[in-house]
């Protein structure tokens, strides 16, 4: 339906060559189907064809009357109008229809493209003066734009820096605000700049006091400079007093002097050397494991030289035992005075710990007081606390050690002295040198004797063991023979009852012999009975095989053996109904309850009797 | 090592259990007939019992006849010739174990010098249905000068003790002839 209206009132189908119309006006009927090419998809029934309305002359003449044909449109357009209804009309349709009439008749005119194209040139003039001006403004403003972008920059960084500060303030105030400490830190601090400026004004005045001493010093440098410069003035004025030969005598002793100055530092330097090569060499003897070892040996040798040079002194002053025992005791009591020296030592160190102990405490008080002066003292005082406690730790350690080498020297000589009395004693009694060398062998003699006799003793124990253990096996043997003597008893019997036998050796071969021939001929019997029975045997089977043949063929038994079956398999179920009805039988016994029940109701009649008879009574 | 061949017949009613007896002691408790299964006529079995103590072996042909009245002319046949016999009745069957006594009375009947015989109670598994007490076996049984014993085929108890005993009993009987015998020889 639209393309039927489209193709009706398009400008464009009012100039379609005139050819068209007549070709489509010459059509009728079947034969002017449309095809596609000539807006085909209308249905032939859609609309009357042009070529048979009234209108549409067959003679018409060609262009100028095409517009009149064309005129008749509004009829053919006001046949469809019918139809309008159904459209939807914003999207197309009639307002689109006015329009392009309305064109139409715009066309046509000259003037109106010329007053179009007037009025549009002067669109456009304006249009390029409103451009420019705008392009001036732009410049313009481009070029404010440059310094108002300088400007912001320097704002910007200003803006940065005041962020920074507001940040700082911001962080201080949240501390202030949030911590509750920070007034405690503050005055913490404030505490530590006066402690750093009271320091500090401790420290300038020790630098003065320092450059004052400098001072100091330096005068007293340039007072004994002074002084040397006068006591040369004065030597230079006595060598001009003295005469000639001692002059020169002072010279040549000045100039060795001088030589010898020098040759100091010369041996100084060779010294020094020398100290470097004793160093290196120490250090490389220190490195080899050989070399340190002779090294402590050699000291260890020296030592034992020295020791040995002490014990060859000591010999050779041999004291008798008297004045050994003093000397002992002499120096038992050095020791011991040495004991209670120390003893004294440690109780003063005690007190003097206890005396520190205590100034710590008062240092720590003080400390808490003023911590930044005297920290400084504190930390020596903690030091030296240390100090004395490892020496404290260490002095228990130490004194017990001494304590054990004292006991160890004291023992010692309490043996020294034990055995120098013992000695001493025995002194008066002791035997000769003949006599102890007879004393001796005796001895040895005698040990020899000892270990033989002992060696004798374990042998005879020996044997003592053996001749035990075989006596024990002589006892089990009595028992053994016994038996053995029984048995060979029995044997000499029985042999005896057989020698009889064998005395009569013909006798028993004859009986043997008779024997042997009753048990041929019983075997001669046997196995003709064998055969015998064989034969009958199977004369037997035969038989049995052809009554069982008859059997087999004999109708009766046939039936008797189906019979059989039949039985069997009711004597069966009747088994099976027995069990059943027994199994059932035992489940249904009232026998007892039965018994029960009458022997109930007979007490109940014997009761019910005697209530009677009371009553009548 | 001595062979001795025994026949042993066994009677009693039907549906005592005599199959089952004889099945469990020759199976060695192996094999027990679960389903009933009529005997017909009679059945033959063979089964070995050692004596070790003596050193003998007893080879029994145990004829397991039928109890029903149907073979009654069949059974004297079959135990012409045996040994020794078997008499079982079921300990939860009053009328077997009264049955028992006429099967004793026919073998002894047929067969004038036996070796020996036992009566056997059957089903001594069933304690609750037993109407045989043990006593009124052991009566009958002296009465007739025979072992009595009871058991179960079912379970398997006692089951060879009687073939044990009969055993023995041969083994005596013939031990003894043997002596007869040779008193005999040496008179």
């Amino acid at each position: 339906m639209s393309l039927q209206l489209d193709g009706c009132l398009t400008p464009l189908s009012a100039e379609r060559p005139p050819s068209a119309r007549p070709g489509s006006a010459a059509r009728n009927g079947p034969s002017g189907a449309p095809s596609p090419s000539q807006g085909g998809a209308r249905p032939p029934s859609g609309r009357p064809q042009s070529g048979m309305r009234p209108g549409s002359a067959a003679g018409r003449p060609g262009t100028g009357a095409q517009r009149p044909g064309s005129a008749m449109r509004p009829g053919t357009n006001g046949m469809n109008l019918g139809n309008v209804g159904n459209r939807n009309v914003l999207s197309q349709g009639l307002g689109r229809t006015a329009t392009k009439t309305g064109m139409a008749r715009t066309v046509t005119d000259r003037n109106y493209y010329v007053g179009e194209l007037r009025v549009r040139i002067g669109e456009l003039n304006g249009e390029i003066e409103k451009m420019s001006s705008e392009i001036e403004q732009f410049e313009r403003d481009n070029q404010s734009a440059i310094q108002l972008q300088k400007s912001i920059d320097d704002v910007t960084e200003e803006v940065e820096a005041l962020q920074g500060q507001l940040k700082d303030y911001n962080l201080l105030l949240d501390r202030l605000h949030t911590s509750t400490s920070s007034e405690l830190e503050v005055e913490q601090l404030r505490e530590q700049a006066n402690d750093l400026k009271k320091s500090n004004e401790v420290e300038r005045r020790k630098a003065d006091q320092i450059f004052t001493e400098r001072n100091a010093k330096e005068n007293q440098i340039a007072e004994i400079e002074e002084q040397v410069h006068h006591i040369q003035q004065d030597m230079e004025r006595q060598l001009g007093e003295l005469n000639q030969s001692d002059r020169e005598n002072y010279g040549h002793l000045k100039a060795e002097n001088s030589r010898l100055i020098t040759d100091i530092a010369e041996y100084q330097a060779g010294i020094d050397q020398v100290a470097e090569e004793i160093k290196k060499l120490q250090n490389e003897l220190r490195l080899d494991p050989s070399k340190q070892k002779n090294l402590t040996l050699h000291d260890e040798l020296r030592q034992l030289q020295k020791q040995k040079a002490e014990l060859e002194e000591e010999t050779s002053n041999k004291l008798s035992i008297p004045e050994e025992i003093e000397k002992l005791t002499h120096k038992v009591k050095a020791t011991n005075a040495e004991v209670q020296t120390i003893e004294s030592n440690i109780s003063t160190v005690l007190e003097a710990l206890n005396k520190l102990r205590e100034d710590i405490s008062n240092v720590e008080k003080n400390m808490a007081e003023s911590k930044s002066e005297r920290a400084e003292k504190f930390r020596d005082l903690v030091k030296k606390d240390k100090d004395m406690t490892e020496f404290m730790e260490q002095y228990e350690s130490e004194r017990s050690q001494l304590m054990e080498e004292n006991a160890k020297v004291e023992y010692l000589i309490q043996t020294a002295l034990e055995t120098a009395s013992k000695y001493v004693g025995a002194e008066h009694s002791l035997p000769s040198a003949d006599m102890v060398n007879q004393m001796r062998e005796d001895a040895t003699f005698k040990e020899d004797q000892l270990t033989s006799s002992q060696q004798t003793a374990e042998r005879l124990k020996h044997e003592l063991d053996q001749r035990r253990s075989e006596l024990d096996k002589m006892a089990n043997l009595d028992g053994k023979i016994e038996e053995e003597m029984q048995g060979l008893k029995a044997k000499i019997a029985k042999m005896k009852e057989e020698l009889v036998n064998f005395n009569s050796i013909d006798t028993v071969k004859e009986s043997f012999e008779n024997n042997k021939k009753l048990q041929n001929q019983e075997k001669q019997v046997l196995s003709k009975r064998k055969e015998l029975i064989g034969q009958q045997n199977q004369v037997l089977s035969a038989n049995n095989d052809a009554k069982e043949r008859l059997l087999r063929e004999n109708e009766s038994h046939g039936q008797i053996e189906i019979l059989e079956k039949s039985l069997r398999h009711y004597e069966q179920n009747n088994f099976h109904i027995k069990e059943y009805i027994l199994a059932k039988g035992k489940e249904g016994d009232y026998k007892t309850i039965r018994d029960e029940v009458i022997k109930l109701t007979s007490d109940m009649n014997v009761q019910v009797n005697a209530g009677f008879s009371r009553m009548k009574l | 090592m001595r062979l001795l061949r025994c026949r042993l017949a066994v009677l009693g009613e039907s549906a005592v259990g005599k199959t089952a007896l004889i099945q469990m002691f020759k199976s060695e408790g192996a094999h027990y007939p679960k389903n009933y299964i009529m005997t017909l006529a009679a059945e033959f079995h063979s089964k070995t019992v050692q004596i070790r103590e003596k050193d003998t072996s007893v080879e029994f042909y145990v004829m397991d006849l039928s109890g029903k009245g149907l073979y009654d002319s069949l059974r004297r046949q079959v135990l012409e010739g045996t040994s020794m016999f078997i008499v079982v009745y079921d300990v939860t069957n009053e009328e077997s174990f009264k049955m028992a006594e006429k099967w004793i009375d026919e073998y002894n009947a047929v067969v004038s010098n036996s070796v020996g015989g036992a009566l056997i109670g059957n089903k001594s598994d069933l304690e609750e249905r037993i109407e045989v007490k043990t006593q009124r076996g052991q009566d009958l049984a002296r009465e007739h000068n025979l072992a009595f014993f009871e058991c179960s085929a079912l379970r398997g108890t006692e089951v060879e003790t009687p073939f044990n005993w009969l055993a023995n009993a041969f083994l005596n009987a013939y031990e003894d002839k043997m002596k007869l015998y040779a008193s005999l020889d040496k008179s």
